[in-house]
């Protein structure tokens, strides 16, 4: 993988170094200048972009496009050269004026490296458990905005779940699928050695104490700038967790930043210009109008009424809604340094407006990095990061702004959503019930926003007292403050008898780590063992202080001031969590054939109770290298084969604070006073186990141009500490308790192939494919189902769990049928009759999906394109369900067709060996019940849904350098085109099967394939260029 | 320099010993336990958020009122599929006042307080008493039982028993001497600003209650239930009126329209009929205290489950706080205002009681003036909760009305069913559970209830039968016990059909 990464950055350096001026050539000069050429050891082909420095000064260069260099250095001086995926090597400068360097790729020598946990660079040939290496470059290119969607499709094992087309919509990850019932199952995310958050702001701390489902908050770790990412590596077992702990239970995402090199300063600069469609709706019909069992009334939004007369206008309130998105993005790095020291300062700017009027995130991220060697043995690097969102958002879920669209009356113009007077114009003024906001107003009165500002800092000291050790302290803060304001104008519907209400919150989080490790090798001939010691401390701090108020003064004013100080109320959250852990880890490893790693690790938490806070946990893992075996060495065709295979437990602590105890919540009724929240606390809870293992099996061949990767995965979370709802004789809602397991296991392949490989044209090819299961082992205090709240958007229709079936099943109402499987009809009504218990009626994990990237080079042109394809997988279908009960569903234009519903009567001699037939005539335009309550669920729940989308394709073209100047002031410059989201092929009839109607704070299985009121993706069209200096 | 090293880890590990560092398990935003005084305010909000909440419900079966739209199940003697509507109670007992009145009985004993505890007892007993009222079978022997996951329901005549243990043990511990909670408990209790002697009579209270619903039963005494209501409310004073400041929706009446939790319901016509003359033969001054007049100034009511017949603006019936629409309505009027407390117990309840009681032992001189006095009782009541002094009943409307042959002249004219109208007339807009138990005694008897028509049509699974009880909450008990709920035929589409224990011989 990392090879042909290399060999794609190698491709885009290429075109690059075409600014270092075409016509390099091999000269002599007089005053000291010493002119080479780098080229590839394996092939002879040249090494564009090699970085030339001379030993101890700040004097560096980079090869050209034709891997010439020219440098100024004295006989005696030494030349380090040096090249990603290559060996440094370092060379004297002799009398000569020229010298020719060539590199062994490390590939080549299959000593391949990777950036494992803890920042630790390791040959991929000595792990045990799957790693995948993605590039910053390949996901800045998709120019998107959070980074985990330009992940989307490029790591095998991942789930990432966009919540919706919104701009800064949050995304969920999960690596591997869910180990944890109702629990946090996202990875933990790591910048250079160090956690940050990628938290998702919960509603449950604002005054209202409102569920995930009615707004979204972005993931926090979309506010990282993916132009400052160098490369992302994905840990996705639990192995990660060995030495990263409790948080990495679910695997890591591990991100390195952009670092500054030595030579010549550079600068660059790129911009890009988006234009955003949406281009998806759910389909609904426009036939029948508004009305009750086939007649004109008034006013109601149900559409059960007669045809449209002819003559009537009807307004595409829909089209006439959404905008067309535009967004502009400016980068800018400096970066240089001599060998001793090296920065990198980069600012990028992002201001994204959304496809739905006054929507738009806005980023702006200035971040500072630099190294320093102090001295030969001693090093120091540090990075800081200042980040400022802000984020305008819409109303989601049942009154979002797309299905009040809909559902808006199609004879009334949206757009005149004011009277005269600057009032609400009101469908009817004698009702308020069914009076719901005109989606205009929704978006111009009704404000939804949140701005945050973070900080990110992290500092290393790095020193070698010997050869053969390495002792390394790291401690980093990651500080932010979100805003938040909530406000519903005192003529919305939705605040019409609080008369306005407002709700502002400040979230202020902080967290704080470190680690202290030493590192230890030694070597011999044959054998070679490590072992690394560390320690590390997690300090969290997040504190949310909420106010709302009420009963505006001034209708049309946005601030809390604006209300009466007797309608104010505030609430405090603070949350404070701290970790430590001491962990070691033993490697050993015989002849580069044979490679052991045995980790330990003891966490103490503070979230369990003091008997229970300490706890220890190992792992093992090891490779063996097939192609190591004599004989096997100089095969032709295999040119690499390792077999891995790994064991890990992971012990991790109580998801949240304060929970050995139960909590009093403060009251805002009468009088106030606290009374018992609704969990219930518990002290004598456990730590939860996870144990897991993993074998694989690498291979590379033909010389590397085809290479596959696989990985098989079976994992078992056990005695889970989660909060099922129980029977309220408890004293509470929820009660936290240990117990419940999910076994999930799942198989990931991962392909490359470079089919052409020319010097003016070059195919890559990277595939991935993942399958992933599960299956509930036992459910808390076993119970027939456990549910997620959140996900109870719509009707009878959510997230379940039941015992023997997979941990991503639907639950819902389905038909009530007889023993034979006829489905039930009322004999009075003729409909068929519901079951009004909660059964497993889909599932929303897909049999398999692929992600698959071809890149091509051709001279100055570069394209590539990621296509994703999904099979299999259940989807909800609640807007059709909406639309179906309110008489908008297609599903309802036969609605003067007489039918009879198939089944038998259930007259008591519905299981006898001769059930009466149903004979029942229905004709549902007289009769709407038919449709608002005769419907099950199950009918809504669409089976296998498969996709294949072009996800990212960007077209680049880089210019040569004759058009540069001569002057070579601007050393490379490139245009591209990116198109996202440009296709979606797919048997689902709603809109979008990827996005959901919740946001990703909700834990467990999460809320993929719950589609209701969310808007889909939009597709994008963007331009720009890039320049460096 | 190796063994530095590995010292220094070491040195690190010895750091974990510390546990200092790690102890900050304990919330520090809200605390995780609270003395008396913290929590009986909510507690007494509680108390009227469950019954409200639910007495829409029971407004709906005993006709107080119906929605203004067609086909309501309530209206029909149904409920809502797979809904907690209809489970506040549940709600209230188990969780909102429930385990909190368990610490609070804790604390008082720790602090030596028998008010609190005496206090926190009575208002279990109550919520026992109203909540097996409402839901029948409940939880009682196992209730509260940590690391238990499933729990039997028991009859109704343990939670009755129960009631009547914990109403005696709240009499006996606030007759307690009590020196340390004066400082506190006079602005912690809301509603008798620490008098126990009112708190003795709200638990007497109780137990008329209790002895009262079992009318239909050999164990029945009405000596009993007289000594009990001696021993209850003496005066208006003792209302027990749990208080809304109204400033914002959380502290607002749950009837009020910032609340707006009324605003599809409207006045039934047999609940107008009481007032309007119709039935009782004299119009009754407290209708323009409880009912608002359309645009065009008539007086209308829906029958119940057929919705609104009115369309016009002038002629639709307004809501319960006098506009049509809850933005036309203001802060309300009379005890359907934002800032109206809600009558829990009245002393004009326990007047009507002791009525029934002296009617049945057949002493109608005692009867008739406990009925006198439960109407007056009930003029008094809503004359105080009316703000528009205007709009209040005058002396004179009143002596007019009681000399009227809507109420009863002497005592050999009064009739159970005189008394049990005027006492549904008097609990109109908050005594709707108490009222539902008296209709399901006399099973909605139009002998007692003059003029009282089922709906035309009732909820389909009732099989033509009434509704007798309310089902448990269903994402407590249907969702998470729901083996033992099957024990108790609550899974059987009729089970609100089921008649209570209370009601039957």
């Amino acid at each position: 993988m990392t090879f042909f990464l290399r060999k794609l950055l190698m491709m885009l350096v290429v075109l690059g170094a075409f600014a270092f001026g075409a016509k390099a050539q091999v000269e002599r000069d007089p005053g000291g200048f010493i002119t080479g050429k780098v080229t590839s050891a394996e092939d002879g082909t040249p090494i564009p972009g090699a970085s030339i420095v001379v030993k101890g000064t700040s004097r560096g260069t980079n090869s050209d496009a034709s891997g010439n260099f020219r440098i100024q250095a004295n006989a005696g001086q030494q030349l380090r050269v040096s090249f990603i995926g290559t060996k440094t090597i370092e060379v004297s400068v002799g009398n000569t004026a020229v010298l020719n360097v060539q590199l062994t790729s490390e590939a080549g020598t299959l000593n391949e490296v990777v950036v494992t946990a803890l920042g630790i660079k390791q040959e991929k040939r000595a792990l045990g458990y799957a790693i995948q290496e993605v590039k910053g470059n390949d996901l800045a290119d998709t120019q998107r905005d959070n980074f985990l969607n330009a992940l989307n499709g490029r790591i095998a094992g991942a789930s990432i779940t966009p919540s919706s087309g919104s701009p800064g919509a949050s995304t969920s990850i999960m690596l591997r699928g869910i180990s944890s019932i109702g629990g946090n199952n996202q990875p933990l995310f790591v910048v250079d050695g160090l956690p940050i958050d990628n938290r998702t702001f919960g509603q449950g701390a604002l005054v209202s104490d409102s569920p995930n489902r009615n707004n979204d908050y972005q993931n926090r770790g979309a506010d990282l700038n993916p132009n400052d990412i160098e490369s992302v590596s994905i840990l996705k077992g639990p192995e990660a967790s060995a030495l990263y702990g409790i948080d990495a239970a679910s695997g890591a995402i591990v991100i390195t930043t952009k670092k500054g090199a030595a030579g010549r300063g550079k600068i660059t600069y790129d911009n890009a210009f988006r234009y955003d469609k949406l281009y998806r709706f759910p389909a609904y019909q426009k036939t029948f109008g508004p009305g009750d069992n086939g007649s004109f009334t008034t006013p109601t939004r149900l559409y059960f009424g007669p045809r449209y007369a002819p003559d009537v206008e009807l307004f595409d309130n829909v089209q006439n809604f959404f905008q067309t998105g535009f967004t502009q993005r400016h980068n800018l790095g400096i970066e240089g340094g001599s060998d001793r020291t090296t920065y990198r300062l980069s600012v990028g700017y992002t201001n994204q407006g959304g496809v739905v009027p006054t929507t738009k995130y806005e980023r702006l991220s200035v971040r500072l990095g630099g190294t320093t060697k102090i001295s030969n043995k001693f090093e120091a690097t540090s990075s800081f990061n200042f980040i400022s969102t802000n984020n305008v958002k819409t109303s989601r879920g049942n009154s979002s702004t797309l299905l009040s669209l809909i559902y808006w009356p199609q004879f009334v113009d949206a757009r005149n959503y004011l009277n005269n007077d600057g009032t609400r114009r009101r469908l009817n003024p004698n009702s308020d019930a069914q009076d719901i906001d005109n989606p205009f107003f929704d978006v111009y009165k009704n404000k939804n926003s949140d701005k945050n500002n973070r900080i990110i800092g992290n500092v290393a000291l790095s020193y070698d007292p010997a050869t053969w050790i390495n002792v390394k302290g790291q401690v980093g803060a990651d500080v932010y403050s979100t805003n938040g304001n909530l406000l519903f104008h005192p003529q919305s519907n939705r605040a019409i008898s609080t008369r306005g209400s407002i709700e502002n919150f400040t979230d202020i989080s902080q967290l704080l780590n470190g680690q202290f490790l030493v590192n230890t090798r030694k070597k011999t001939d044959k054998f070679s063992v490590g072992l690394l010691l560390g320690t590390s401390f997690d300090d969290r701090r997040y504190n949310v202080d909420a106010i709302r108020g009420e009963q505006f003064y001034e209708v049309d004013y946005n601030g809390i001031n604006n209300t009466p100080p007797t309608t104010q109320r505030a609430k405090n959250t603070l949350n404070l969590i701290r970790r430590q852990a001491v962990f070691g880890q033993f490697t050993a490893s015989y002849n580069d054939m044979f490679y052991l790693t045995a980790t330990g690790r003891n966490d103490w938490s503070s979230t369990m109770p003091i008997e229970s806070r300490s706890f220890f946990y190992p792992s093992v893992s090891g490779s063996f290298v097939l192609t190591e075996i004599p004989g096997l060495q100089t095969n032709k065709i295999l040119s690499f084969a390792k077999l891995r295979a790994s064991y890990a437990e992971v012990g991790k602590d109580a998801p949240s604070p304060y929970i050995t105890q139960s909590n009093l919540a403060p009251q805002v009724t009468t009088g106030g006073g606290l009374a018992y929240g609704v969990f219930g606390g518990n002290g004598i809870l456990v730590p939860e186990r996870t144990q897991s293992y993993e074998v694989g099996l690498d291979a590379r061949l033909f010389n590397g141009r085809l290479t596959l990767d696989a990985a098989y995965f079976n994992r078992t979370a056990n005695n889970q500490i989660t909060a099922p709802r129980l029977s309220y004789g408890t004293g509470f809602v929820l009660q936290y308790i240990n117990s419940g397991a999910i076994e999930s296991r799942g198989f990931e392949l991962l392909v490359t192939a470079n089919p052409v490989r020319r010097a003016d044209f070059n195919w890559d090819i990277t595939t991935n494919f993942t399958s992933n299961n599960s299956t509930v082992k036992s459910l808390p205090a076993d119970q027939p189902e456990f549910y997620l709240s959140d996900t109870w958007l719509y009707q009878n229709v959510r997230n379940s769990l039941f015992v023997g079936s997979p941990a991503t099943t639907i639950g819902g109402y389905d038909y009530l049928r007889n023993t034979r499987g006829d489905i039930l009809i009322n004999p009075t009504t003729g409909y068929p009759v519901k079951n009004l218990v909660f059964t497993n009626i889909g599932n929303r994990n897909p049999l398999f999906t692929v992600g698959l990237t071809n890149s091509f080079r051709y001279k100055n042109w570069n394209l590539s394109a990621l296509l994703d394809f999904r099979r299999g997988g259940d989807v909800f279908n609640g807007n059709e369900l909406f639309f179906y009960v309110n008489g908008l569903s297609t599903r309802t234009l036969d609605r003067e067709t007489p039918r009879v519903v198939t089944g038998v009567l259930r007259d008591g001699l519905e299981n006898s060996a001769t059930p009466t037939v149903n004979t029942i005539q229905v004709t549902p335009i007289t009769r709407n019940d038919f449709y608002n309550s005769a419907f099950v669920e199950a009918d809504f729940i669409e089976k296998n849904i498969n996709w294949m989308r072009l996800r990212d394709v960007t077209l680049r073209y880089t210019l040569p350098a004759s058009l540069l100047g001569a002057k070579k002031f601007v050393r490379g410059a490139s245009v591209f085109f990116t198109g996202t989201d440009l296709f979606l092929l797919t048997n689902y009839t709603g809109a979008d099967p990827s996005i959901n109607g919740l946001n990703s704070s909700v834990g467990g299985s999460g809320a993929q394939g719950f589609d209701f009121g969310a808007l889909s993706i939009p597709r994008g069209y963007t331009f720009g260029l890039q320049v460096q200096f | 320099m190796k063994k530095y090293s590995i010292l220094s880890v070491f040195a690190l590990v010895g750091l974990m010993g510390c546990s200092d560092y790690l102890d900050v398990n304990k919330n520090p935003s809200t605390p995780q336990i609270a003395a008396s005084q913290t929590i009986l305010p909510p507690m007494i909000a509680q108390m009227a958020r469950g019954e409200q909440f639910d007495s829409r419900y029971a407004g709906a079966f005993i006709q107080n009122w119906a929605f203004n739209t067609s086909a309501n199940v309530w209206d029909r003697h149904g409920y809502a599929t797979s809904s907690d509507a209809g489970a506040e109670k549940w709600r209230s007992h188990y969780f909102g006042n429930g385990a909190n009145l368990f610490l609070m009985m804790d604390d008082a004993t720790a602090t030596n307080r028998p008010s609190y505890g005496g206090i926190a007892k009575a208002i279990w007993a109550w919520s026992l008493q109203s909540t097996t009222d409402w839901h029948g079978d409940m939880i009682v022997k196992q209730v509260f039982e940590f690391g238990r996951y499933a729990f039997d329901f028991d009859t109704q005549d343990v939670a009755y028993a129960e009631a009547v243990k914990w109403a005696n043990e709240a009499i006996t511990d606030l007759a307690k001497k009590d020196s340390i909670s004066t400082g506190t408990i006079t602005r912690a209790d809301l509603v008798y600003g620490g008098d126990r002697a009112k708190w003795t009579r709200f638990a007497y209270g109780v137990l008329a209650r209790n002895a009262n619903h079992i009318s239909n039963k050999a164990a029945y005494s009405p000596d009993k239930v007289i000594e009990f209501v001696d021993k209850a409310l003496a005066s208006n004073a003792d209302n027990f009126l749990a208080p809304h400041t109204g400033s914002n929706s959380d502290d607002a009446n749950f009837f009020g329209p910032l609340r707006n939790n009324l605003g599809s319901y409207r006045p039934t016509v047999f609940s107008m009929s009481l007032v309007s003359g119709a039935t009782m033969g004299t119009p009754d001054p407290r209708q323009s205290l409880l009912f608002n007049p359309s645009v065009d100034g008539q007086f209308r009511g829906i029958v119940a489950a057929a919705g609104d017949p009115n369309t016009s603006a002038a002629t639709i019936i307004p809501t319960f706080w006098g506009g049509n629409t809850v933005a036309l309505s203001g802060t309300g009027r009379g005890m359907f205002r934002d800032n109206a407390p809600y009558p829990i117990m009245t002393y004009g309840e326990m007047q009507f009681i002791k009525a029934e009681a002296a009617f049945r032992k057949g002493d109608l001189a005692t009867a008739f003036t406990a009925y006198r006095n439960g109407i007056n009782a009930s003029f008094d009541l809503l004359n105080s909760l009316e703000l528009d002094a205007s709009k209040r009943v005058t002396a004179a409307q009143r002596t007019t009305y009681l000399a009227s042959k809507a109420v009863a002249q002497t005592a050999a004219d009064l009739t159970l069913s005189n008394i049990m109208l005027q006492k549904y007339i008097a609990m109109y807009g908050h005594g709707m559970l108490e009222t539902w138990v008296d209709m399901r005694r006399f099973q909605y008897s139009p002998d007692i209830y003059t003029g009282f028509t089922l709906p035309a049509s009732l909820f389909p699974d009732n099989s033509g039968k009434t509704v007798q009880r309310v089902r448990p909450r269903f994402n407590s008990e249907y969702m998470w016990n729901s083996t033992s709920l099957a024990r108790i035929g609550a899974d059987k589409p009729d089970y609100h059909t089921m008649p209570m224990w209370f009601s039957q011989k």
